[in-house]
């Protein structure tokens, strides 16, 4: 397959050092897990200082690919790709080389894991102090980390395939952390078999990209991503292998991403620790969907149909999501459907083109929804695990930092400038509108609105938890331990200046580097672009919708009664049953899946197992029941049989060798 | 009469290998079913060196494998007759007609 991309595989060799980021955090991962049963204090120290080196060897990747090899990258390759020289395994004409690819895409991800997976891991050193489990926690969260980074470092699908579902079952162990809570139990149930449905569509699409198209030297096939792209660019897969292996693909990036309608299973994933909820929800798992979507966007690109479905199918999460993050009580679940809105908004910039966009809105949302967590981490660790907004109210008096961080956090979320998710928000506008604004463009009205209900639901929680008056009276409530609430100013800082600095200090170097593996064919903004009437209008919306909140929540100027009825009602019930979504699904399996499994294990019951199985065994012990009768025990008996057998083959030998008997 | 030639030693043979099958289906102590197996054991060894002697006179390959068998024969019998002692000490018996449990 070398024939494609040779070029790929020379590779600056101290870019190798990158591979050493998951390594030590398998590290960490093997030696925490061995420790586990111990009595041993402090382990939590061996993920820290994993954490700071994976954050030094970010920086090295960083400055290494920033300052060298810029010229190098012209559109035919992808970045650089560091490969071991042996390959990794051999079938048939697939060489698989175990490698890396170090482009922009990587770069970006790199850091969001690094830096919130190690501020993450120093906020759960105190949040978990009282967890007699906390070293398998540690360990567990290792894990996660290691394997979202092997995930975001391959070089291969089948490389992302593996990491994939490690990320999963990452997920699955630090969901159900507290495996006493039959909820927790059930959650991270939910949230592996929802994937796992994502992951079957995931490792079909990569069978079909990678075997269905063959070279001019009659290689079959290639799972290497920068191989596949560029096949697929000089029209090696016919359309339909190219629709359905994207098709394909991108299900399985709305399960792990929690796209409409398999979007159940993260609002419950709340059950884990928060911390977990914060990495899951910024860092590692949430992001591994929109990361294979972005690798792969040449793919999508020259696959109109499937761009399209990942466009409807990112606007439909935005919307529907946002209004259920509307209804929520739960603290932890609205922060959770806002999340999925987000994600949404996402894949709805990657499907307009806006690839940097939605990379930029990643790592902007990332580091805001981190900060949030943890601060939600913060409230619940003082009211003692208490999650219900309702029974929240005037925390500011009691938790100022925390309060003046979710402050930040949600008014980036909401997109007010000079935060950073003003920046990214507006780039994904751009992405949708090509420059020109234009009314009748549905996506461009619907993100507005999507704009109007993110602000309107912060305004909402902000409101209700901080601001208007309490309705229980707290018990010794305090702010938070200073290493609490130090990643969450690091948090915050970075929330106010990552928009700043990318896309207004450092643009050039910085936006350029999410640029590298697009190949122009769609209209995408290369640079921020400081558009008055896009600006007007998206600070309008989301401005619009904290006044309303204000309104709505703490002035109550509407009356409430007006949502108990009418249409309202119906609407409401509606959202706040997310709607009946969770009970079509428990309606398909009862009564759909159980019984059409009902008929299949019935056949395999009366068919194979009774009949092909079972019968001819049956039949055997029949027979043999009658025979075993000859057996008499009697020695003379056998030798008798002896003699006449030996006379017989005698007999017959002589007939063989003369020709009569004789 | 004439000199010993091959075929009188191979009807020797013939009917030292008949009796010992007749003893061995006919007798019902095991000691006697072991004699008659030695007698057709000797039989054969009988026909093995008659053939040995009258048709490869040059060399004494069959004498060899007949110091052989007698060998290994004699370690095969001190085997069985010790199964068949053991077999006496438990059941106090030795006839096959009432040793028949080793079936179904």
């Amino acid at each position: 397959m070398y024939e494609l991309n040779e070029a790929a595989l020379q590779a600056p060799t101290n870019l190798g050092i990158v591979w050493w980021a998951p390594i030590l955090y398998i590290v960490s991962f093997v030696v925490l897990g061995l420790l586990s049963r111990t009595k041993i204090k402090y382990t939590y120290f061996v993920p820290i200082i994993v954490s700071f080196i994976s954050i030094g060897i970010f920086i090295t990747v960083f400055s290494t690919y920033v300052s060298h090899s810029w010229e190098r990258y012209s559109c035919d390759t992808i970045g650089v790709c560091w490969n071991g020289i042996d390959p990794w395994f051999v079938i048939g004409d697939i060489q698989m080389h175990f490698g890396a690819i170090i482009d922009g895409l990587t770069v970006t991800m790199l850091g969001l894991i690094t830096i919130v997976g190690s501020l993450v891991i120093i906020y759960s050193v105190s949040y978990m102090h009282d967890d007699p489990r906390k070293t398998w926690y540690f360990s567990c969260i290792s894990f996660f980390i290691a394997a979202m980074l092997f995930l975001v470092l391959a070089n291969n699908l089948l490389l992302i395939y593996v990491a994939w579902e490690l990320v999963g079952l990452g997920s699955y162990l630090l969901i159900g952390f507290w495996y006493g809570k039959q909820t927790a139990v059930d959650a991270a149930k939910k949230a592996f078999i929802t994937t796992r449905i994502g992951d079957v569509g995931l490792m079909v699409g990569i069978l079909i990209l990678g075997t269905s198209f063959t070279t001019s030297s009659g290689a079959i096939g290639t799972f290497h991503i920068p191989d596949i792209i560029l096949a697929a660019q000089q029209g090696m897969y016919s359309t339909s292998e190219l629709n359905w292996g994207c098709l394909l693909i991108f299900l399985g990036a709305m399960g792990k991403s929690a796209q409409f309608p398999l979007h159940i299973w993260l609002p419950d994933a709340m059950e884990g620790p928060t911390p977990v909820s914060a990495l899951i929800h910024a860092a590692t798992m949430v992001t591994a969907g929109i990361y294979l979507t972005a690798r792969l966007f040449p793919l999508y690109e020259i696959s109109t149909i499937a761009l399209t479905v990942v466009t409807v199918i990112g606007l439909i999460t935005a919307i529907i999501a946002a209004s259920m993050a509307l209804v929520m009580n739960d603290l932890k679940k609205i922060l959770a459907y806002s999340t999925v809105s987000h994600l949404g908004l996402m894949i709805f910039g990657i499907g307009t083109g806006g690839y940097a966009a939605a990379m930029l809105h990643l790592v902007a949302h990332g580091f805001s929804k981190a900060l949030l967590f943890l601060s939600a981490g913060n409230i619940m660790h003082s009211l003692h695990e208490e999650t219900d907004i309702r029974k929240m109210g005037n925390l500011r008096h009691y938790m100022p930092i925390t309060t003046i961080c979710f402050l930040i956090g949600a008014l980036s979320l909401s997109g007010i400038p000079p935060l950073s998710g003003y920046f990214s928000k507006d780039m994904l506008l751009h992405g949708v509108t090509h420059g020109k604004i234009d009314f009748t463009n549905i996506y461009f009205l619907l993100s507005l609105g999507f704009i109007f209900l993110s602000s309107l639901y912060m305004t909402r929680v902000f409101i209700l938890v901080f601001w208007s008056k309490s309705t229980t009276e707290y018990k010794d409530i305090h702010e938070a331990p200073k290493t609490m609430n130090i990643p969450i100013i690091i948090l915050t800082f970075f929330s106010i200046v990552f928009g700043i600095i990318t896309c207004l200090i450092y643009q050039d170097t910085l936006l350029d580097i999410m640029h590298l593996v697009t190949w122009g064919f769609l209209d995408t903004p290369l640079h921020f672009e400081f558009d008055l009437i896009l600006t007007i209008l998206s600070v309008g919306f989301a401005l619009s919708g904290i006044i309303a909140g204000y309104f709505l929540y703490q002035e109550n100027y509407v009356n409430k009664s007006v949502f108990n009825s009418g249409l309202f009602k119906s609407l409401n019930s509606l959202i706040s049953q997310k709607y009946y979504l969770d009970d079509a699904y428990n309606w398909i399996v009862s009564n759909v899946v159980n019984k059409v499994t009902a008929i299949v294990s019935y056949i395999d019951r009366a068919f194979v197992n009774d009949i092909g199985i079972n019968s001819p065994g049956e039949a055997i012990r029949a027979t043999s029941n009658k025979l075993r009768y000859i057996q008499t025990g009697k020695v003379y008996n056998y030798a008798l049989f002896i003699v006449l057998s030996i006379s017989v083959i005698v007999l017959i030998w002589i007939f063989l060798e003369t020709g009569k008997i004789l | 009469m004439g000199e010993l030639s091959l075929i009188h030693i191979q009807i020797a043979s013939i009917v030292l290998f008949s009796i010992g099958i007749y003893g061995v289906l006919s007798r019902r102590n095991a000691v006697l079913i072991l004699l008659a197996i030695e007698l057709m054991l000797n039989a054969v060894n009988l026909n093995l060196i008659g053939v040995s002697a009258f048709l490869d006179q040059s060399r004494f390959l069959g004498h060899i494998l007949i110091i052989f068998i007698i060998t290994i024969a004699a370690a095969e019998v001190a085997l069985a007759l010790a199964i068949v002692l053991k077999l006496y000490k438990e059941k106090r018996n030795t006839d096959v007609d009432k040793l028949d449990v080793l079936k179904w």
